[in-house]
């Protein structure tokens, strides 16, 4: 190899080398460019999309027999040796029901563990026949007992319900001085074999007894939830049954320095879900609240929000709290899995909210207030004058919070006139003045043989537990029983606003309208019947409340089993 | 005393071979003394050139006639003396005979009597020194072989003399014997005419020899014999001439009782010899055969005819003429040779791969090593589940059942056609045929090295660098969007990227062989039947290879017809259907994913996520998912870069139309994302992206490995950066796997409960009503029959279909009912279909946490109303959901829902059909050695690969060292 050959070839093929690598390099810098820009054109320009629907069909159900369960009278212990656990009926309560469409035949079912002499105070079926014409009937009921006990003492109200194969209750506790029983009725034809399982703050509970619980047929049975899981200060109950099925209610009393402090009807809520919605909350006392500040609930003399995760994943749950007015507060949390716990409601004033939770995975959810019975959680919640959501209430609750407030030993006296005035409910009604009314001049309905009037003195206070319900649509039956101002509290979930109706017999009320994620307060009239119509989904629970006196029904949706179903098929 | 010579000159053009065939008979020696000039040319088109012939007579055919014929309207003419001294001559326009070859020919008629028929020795017109044909003789069978063909002479034959016969070209005959014989068989009009007159000769006790030094030209224009030259046309023509004349030889020459069974026979023998064809390469003689075999069959009055012609002639028997057909040992050798030949012509086109010295063997072993390692949790298993694996049916004749048409128990029994998918699962479930389910374990567990060892293929059929070769293998065997469809469980993608690069490396190969075509022509079926959404890119590829081709266009012309059949069922219906987007739908069942970003998508990632980068952090700080998405972008860049810098190589073209190729897989899988055509439940579920997405890896790890050849000899070092990146891309993805975080595990093999499937043992139509509950509080509902849906079972129509019919609307009505309060009335429903059980299912999107609200109330309510409904038995939990029985179910044959007279010319139809193209396609995709080499060969071997490298951009061969 000789260096001038080499050189001598380079430069004969110089030339068109040079030629040859330009115009490569020219077709790759174009070549280069094209391909960025398709990326480019492929990642930011929209391209046409196409999505096709599913066939679907909507399926109206044939009407059929429609059940309801009341749970009847509160029980107390009567004696408690060992398995053989008695309870005996304590007073009688009222029920207030209607039907649209067709008639209610009321029976009481049989209440083997509980000793009663009054039909009234056994579990109360109601019964519609399915209808000959092609309507969908609808039946509701409620049902509402002041009691005052040296054991029990407070109100209780509770919906009637449909039975169901699964249901979760949240509440209840099984520590000392606190009584929890568990109600199962069935009113199907065949035996119901009820499995109950306790999730409690240390996880899940499985005590002796808690599987093959046998319902009889058309019969109630009431276990002790200590018998179950004793010692639990935050339970969750759930009951799934097998054969027959079952309308679940948990009783829960306390007595507190051997004084009875509040008594509730607990209904199964909404399922685990990772958005559940606690609507017509009453927030009251919430000033010493926050003076007892730390994050934590340390008694269930305190409102909280009991929140339970009975999946395998822990869950990041969000609570936000959605006030008549101003802005949603919100806190997050994260709860280990198979845990039940309870979250303070921290800051928050008095007043009427709507809780909503989100869980990264699915929870069950409950919220307890208390009304103590220096409270009169009316004066704050209701006081401004002026309507909801067009001046600035905050300030306000303070001044006539603390002008109100009474000292906890309280005269019965006193209590009785905190009754439904229609002074108070003036302002108690959302929607400015016009709004209201359509209520004055509505009728007072039936009272029940147990009369708000005939009440005796309560020592205590009293707590309620508002659970998470699903939302209504279309025409709903609200029945309001005689308990102290009953105020429905609608919350819209939506994006946008809603506009719902009440109506009575034939008189139509004016419109309310909610704004998204907008919380209505709207005053009833003690023992009336209603017809709430809304063409969007609303969450709606009717609160009771006075001083030491504390109750809250949640609307249901009507027979969801009766209701339309949207089928896929393939 | 000399004989008179009758020349007899057949023109069938005119041109220079006419001119210098009449100056070539002007020049003879001895010259003929009558010249009888046919022109046999259509519509006197050889007028003109005969002008100046010095012609005795001239015959003007009215239009083309054969040889034979124009012969004898010569000899009719002529007006012959009708002497024993009398010969005729035969020649055509392009027989320019030598000065001496008449003289020579009289001279070896004279000195034996016994000869009647002299033929000289042909050479060819454009190398006058090399032997066209130099006698004929038969094999024991009845083939025709010329004895001598394309030799260059160099008297190596000249002791020949007596031969079996000689062709029609220069032939010389004594007139008697030519009037004894009746002349030409009419019965073979264009081959074999001077052989038949021949053996009819020598069957007359008369002897045929060849003269050595008797020379004629022949240019084989086809005045005398067919015509010869190698375009295909004349090829096919020719093919059916000789296959003709054979089986007309056979049943006029065999005695009468086997003329009769080889007639009958004709049928399954042209039957039996396409397949034959086929296997041997030669696609275009099928139709020729079949031709052959007809013309023969309707021949029977002609055969007749011939056969008493011969007898009467005839002085002695076939056993005079045993000594000169060819023995089949001699047959044997000659094919030997012939083969020998055509491997050597064949050797240039064939570049061995080296696999084991050149880094494949490694790539897999490495591959393999990580397939084993990722899927070790499914190993023993038997049958695998999750995400969109299904189990295939239990039996290979269950799967081939489904192949082309079948029932779906998906509907309420409906007879549709199938997803060309169903033919690539029933053939690996006949892999697999012991357990058809297992084939997808197997191809879980081969997938990375399948995958891996066809990209290496392709570049390997490219470029020589061991380096660059590996890592195109690791690179596409350890591409996101594999990793993600094992991940995911996505059967019919997984298959699509193992098939992607095989389909190239055929295709690649396609112009040099049938079986390569043919092969491509197989895989891109598969591909299309596995992903129908690449179809689009992958016709772009196609059109543009033909377009490209040039020479070799009809090897890639026939590539998609496989595909077209197989789908052409499929895109009618849904045509018809008002649904025409649903024929893109991928095959199996749908299973919703999480959409990727287009960013995500030119990333190369199918869904989101980037493949675990984002979740790797296990974190939701938003810098950390922005730094994974920066090491992503790096890594996939290095590609890219790489890929840019094939632009600036040596082989420019082939890196443009590689990365065009990823260009193309990026829009069609952008394209697909945008189509949510299919239905799970309420949900309208995207198409898969990842299989655009196989070929854009392709396209960008071809580009990617010639930008790598830049450095020449130091490609090692971008090769093993580019490996570095994508090794560095999968550690997620692999992560994830060996973690066994994905969809897949081993599963039972049923997508019932037990229950059900022990029922379905014996009641094999036992319909389970499955219900699911919707996100947004519908509930979907199918019924399924026997034990289950399988893989094979599913169908793209049904997961597509919008309109809804009259069962759809019974089927709505159904779970309505039995959804709601008083599902009493379902009852004479549920008898009607055999519907036994009552499926509920977890909600839609699997996981239960993910289930909404209204799906958990919808469920609670289904579940709510069954425990009601008195007529059924809750079974309780299973594996798959709630159950509940329905214990009155009785046995209904639902196929006679539909009415199989309906369906029926259809299902075979299309059964047939497919199963022929199908067949037809293996048999010339199975490689049978090097093809016969056809036609006189006028070009040189070696110019075949000069045309190659300008034609076949994409194979642009070497590295230049």
């Amino acid at each position: 190899m000789t260096k001038p050959s080499i050189f001598w070839q380079v430069t004969m093929t110089k030339r068109k080398n040079f030629l040859r690598y330009g115009l490569r390099s020219a077709a790759g810098l174009v070549g280069a460019a094209i391909a960025a820009a398709v990326v480019g054109f492929l990642c930011i320009v929209p391209l046409p999309q196409f999505t096709a629907n599913a066939r679907s069909e909507l399926v109206t159900p044939t009407p059929t027999d429609q059940h309801l369960i009341c749970p009847g009278s509160v029980v107390d212990v009567l004696s408690l040796d060992g398995d053989a656990t008695s309870f005996g009926a304590v007073g009688v309560p009222e029920y207030v029901t209607s039907a649209q469409d067709t008639a209610i035949t009321q029976t009481a079912l049989s209440a083997p563990d509980a000793s009663s002499g009054d039909s009234l105070t056994q579990p109360q079926q109601l019964f519609a026949p399915a209808p000959t014409a092609d309507v969908l009937p609808q039946i509701a009921g409620v049902q509402s007992q002041q009691v005052v006990s040296e054991s029990i003492a407070g109100l209780a109200t509770a919906a009637c319900g449909e039975a169901s194969t699964d249901a979760w209750l949240v509440g209840g506790s099984t520590q000392t001085g606190r009584t929890t029983l568990l109600f199962l009725a069935n009113p199907t034809e065949v035996s119901a074999n009820v499995t109950v399982t306790v999730l409690g703050e240390k996880g899940w509970v499985s005590g002796p007894g808690s599987a093959g619980i046998t319902v009889e047929p058309g019969s109630q049975r009431i276990v002790s939830l200590a018998a179950l899981a004793p010692n639990v200060s935050n339970p969750v109950v759930r009951v799934s049954s097998t054969g027959g099925q079952v309308v679940p209610t948990l009783q829960q009393s306390v007595v507190r320095t051997l004084l009875p402090d509040g008594v509730e009807l607990i209904a199964q809520g909404a399922s685990p879900n990772l958005r559940l919605v606690i609507p017509g909350i009453r927030l009251s006392g919430m000033a010493s609240q926050h003076a007892s500040e730390g994050g934590m609930v340390t008694s269930d003399g305190e409102p909280a929000v009991r929140i339970g995760v009975p999946g395998e994943n822990d869950a990041t749950v969000t609570v936000t709290a959605y006030g008549v007015s101003g802005k949603p507060v919100a806190v997050k949390s994260t709860i280990a899995a198979g845990r039940v716990v309870e979250l303070p409601f921290g800051s928050l004033d008095d007043g009427v909210y709507t809780l909503v939770v989100t869980a990264t995975h699915p929870v069950v959810a409950a919220a307890r207030t208390i009304n103590y019975a220096d409270v009169d959680p009316l004066a704050t919640a209701t006081a401004p004058p002026t309507p909801v959501g067009t001046s600035t209430p905050r300030a306000v609750p303070q001044s006539s919070s603390s002008a109100t407030t009474s000292p906890r030993s309280t005269p019965a006296a006193q209590r009785e006139t905190t009754g439904p005035s229609r002074a108070q409910t003036a302002s108690l009604v959302d929607e400015g003045d016009e709004a209201l009314d359509g209520f004055f001049t509505a009728p007072g309905q039936t009272l029940g043989p147990d009369a708000s009037a005939s009440v005796a003195p309560i020592v205590g206070g009293d707590f309620t537990w508002n659970v998470a319900t699903l939302p209504v649509l279309g025409e709903t039956l609200v029945n309001v029983s005689s308990g102290p101002n009953p105020t429905l509290t609608l919350f819209n979930s939506g994006k946008s606003d809603v506009t719902i109706r009440l109506s009575q017999d034939d008189t139509s009320f004016p419109d309310v309208t909610i704004p998204a994620n907008g919380v209505r307060a709207v005053l009833l009239v003690p023992g009336a019947r209603y017809v709430l119509s809304s063409e969007v989904a609303v969450y709606a629970a009717v609160n009771y409340a006075a001083i030491g006196l504390g109750a809250s029904v949640p609307l249901t949706p009507a027979s969801p089993l009766g209701s339309g179903i949207m089928v896929y098929p393939r | 005393m000399s004989p008179t010579v009758t020349a007899i000159l057949v023109a069938r053009a005119g041109g220079e071979h006419l001119s210098q065939t009449l100056t070539a008979l002007r020049s003879q020696t001895r010259q003929p003394d009558v010249l009888v000039v046919v022109d046999n040319g259509s519509r006197g088109s050889v007028a003109a050139d005969l002008r100046g012939a010095p012609a005795h007579k001239l015959i003007t055919m009215p239009g083309s006639v054969p040889f034979g014929e124009a012969t004898r309207a010569a000899v009719r003419t002529a007006a012959l003396e009708r002497g024993d001294n009398e010969v005729l001559w035969l020649l055509g326009q392009d027989s320019a005979p030598a000065p001496t070859a008449l003289a020579r020919l009289l001279g070896a008629l004279e000195v034996s009597p016994s000869v009647a028929i002299v033929g000289p020795k042909q050479m060819e017109w454009d190398r006058p020194d090399y032997i066209a044909e130099y006698g004929l003789t038969m094999t024991r069978r009845g083939r025709t072989i010329s004895l001598v063909s394309e030799e260059l002479d160099q008297g190596q034959h000249d002791t020949v003399s007596d031969v079996l016969a000689v062709g029609a070209n220069g032939l010389l005959i004594r007139e008697p014997v030519y009037r004894l014989l009746g002349g030409f068989d009419p019965g073979f009009p264009v081959v074999d005419d001077a052989l038949d007159l021949c053996v009819r000769a020598r069957l007359a006790g008369h002897r045929v020899s060849v003269v050595p030094d008797a020379r004629v030209l022949t240019a084989g224009d086809g005045a005398i014999g067919p015509n010869m030259s190698s375009r295909l046309r004349a090829r096919v023509r020719r093919a059916r001439f000789t296959r003709t004349a054979e089986l007309y030889r056979g049943l006029a020459y065999a005695p009468a009782f086997a003329a009769f069974w080889l007639w009958w026979a004709l049928g399954i023998r042209s039957v039996s010899r396409s397949v034959w064809l086929l296997l041997a390469k030669r696609p275009h003689e099928v139709g020729g055969e079949f031709r052959a075999a007809l013309t023969a069959a309707f021949s029977l009055p002609s055969i007749s005819r011939s056969r008493s012609q011969r007898a009467r002639a005839s002085t002695t028997g076939w056993w005079s003429l045993s000594a000169l057909r060819m023995s089949s040992d001699a047959v044997r050798r000659r094919n030997a040779l012939e083969r020998e030949q055509a491997r050597l012509f064949h050797e240039g086109a064939r570049r061995p791969l080296h696999f084991f010295t050149s880094g494949g063997a490694w790539t897999t072993i490495a591959l393999a090593i990580v397939s084993f390692v990722i899927n070790l949790p499914l190993l023993g298993a038997h049958a695998i589940g999750g995400g969109a694996l299904l189990p295939l049916s239990s039996t290979v004749g269950g799967l081939w059942g489904q192949v082309g048409f079948g029932w779906r128990s998906l509907a309420l029994a409906q007879l549709d056609p199938a997803d060309p998918f169903a033919w690539v699962l029933a053939l690996m479930g006949t892999v697999t045929g012991w357990e058809p389910s297992f084939a997808l374990v197997l191809l879980w567990f081969v997938a990375l090295p399948l995958a891996g060892a066809g990209a290496w293929v392709v570049m390997a059929r490219l470029t020589d660098r061991a380096g660059v070769r590996v890592f195109a293998g690791l690179a596409y065997g350890l591409a996101p969007t594999l990793l993600i469809a094992l991940h995911d469980g996505r059967p019919a993608a997984v298959m699509a990227h193992i098939l992607l690069p095989w389909l190239f490396a055929a295709g690649l190969r396609a112009p040099r062989s049938w079986s390569a075509s043919a092969i491509a022509a197989l895989l891109f079926a598969a591909v299309v039947a596995c992903a129908p959404s690449l179809g689009v890119a992958l016709i772009v590829v196609w059109l543009g290879t033909v377009v490209l081709t040039g020479r070799y266009i009809g090897r890639f012309l026939a590539i998609p017809i496989p595909a077209v059949v197989l789908f052409a069922p499929v895109v009618v219906v849904q045509l018809f259907s008002g649904n025409p987007l649903g024929m893109l739908a991928d095959p199996g069942p749908v299973v919703p994913f999480s959409d990727a970003t287009r960013w995500e998508m030119a990333l190369g990632y199918p869904t989101s996520g980037l493949g675990g980068w984002l979740d790797l952090t296990g974190s939701i700080d938003w810098g950390v998912t922005v730094a994974a998405g920066l090491v992503v972008l790096v890594l996939v860049a290095v590609i890219a870069a790489l890929a840019v810098a094939g632009l600036f190589s040596a082989h420019p073209v082939r890196a443009q139309l590689a990365l065009f190729v990823a260009l193309l897989g990026l829009a069609s899988a952008v394209a697909t994302a945008g189509l949510r055509v299919a239905f799970e439940g309420q949900t309208a579920v995207a198409l898969w992206p990842g299989a655009g997405l196989s070929l854009a890896s392709l396209g960008l790890i071809v580009a990617a490995s010639t930008g790598m050849t830049v450095l020449r000899r130091f490609s090692f070092y971008p090769a093993i950066a580019g490996t570095g990146a994508v090794v560095l891309l999968a550690v997620p993805l692999v992560g994830s796997l060996l973690g066994g975080t994905g969809e897949v595990a081993a599963s039972t093999g049923r997508t019932l409960p037990a229950y059900v499937v022990a029922t379905a043992a014996t009641n094999p139509r036992v319909g389970t009503l499955v219900i699911t509950p919707q996100p947004e509080g519908g509930i979907a509902a199918v019924v399924v029959r026997g034990q289950g849906l399988t893989l094979d079972q599913s169908s793209t129509l049904i997961n597509t279909s919008v309109g809804t019919g009259e069962g759809q609307q019974q089927l709505a009505l159904l779970a309505g009912d039995l959804s709601s309060t008083g599902g009493a009335q379902a009852e004479p429903q549920l008898r009607q279909w055999g519907i036994g059980y009552i499926l509920l299912a977890p909600s839609a999107t699997g996981d239960a946490s993910r289930t909404t609200a209204e799906a958990a109330t919808a469920s609670s309510r289904v579940r709510s109303s069954l425990d009601a409904n008195p007529t059924l038995t809750p079974i309780g939990e299973t594996d798959v959901g709630l159950l509940w029985s329905y214990p009155d179910v009785t046995t209904v044959d639902v196929e006679s829902a539909t009415p199989a007279s309906a369906t029926q010319p259809w299902r075979t139809i299309i059964l047939a059909a497919q199963s022929l193209v199908m067949i037809l396609t293996l048999l010339v995709a199975i490689p049978t050695g090097p093809p016969r080499v056809e036609g006189r060969r006028r070009e040189d071997p070696v110019e075949d690969d000069v045309d190659d490298e300008t034609i076949d951009l994409l194979a642009g061969d070497d590295d230049e060292a």
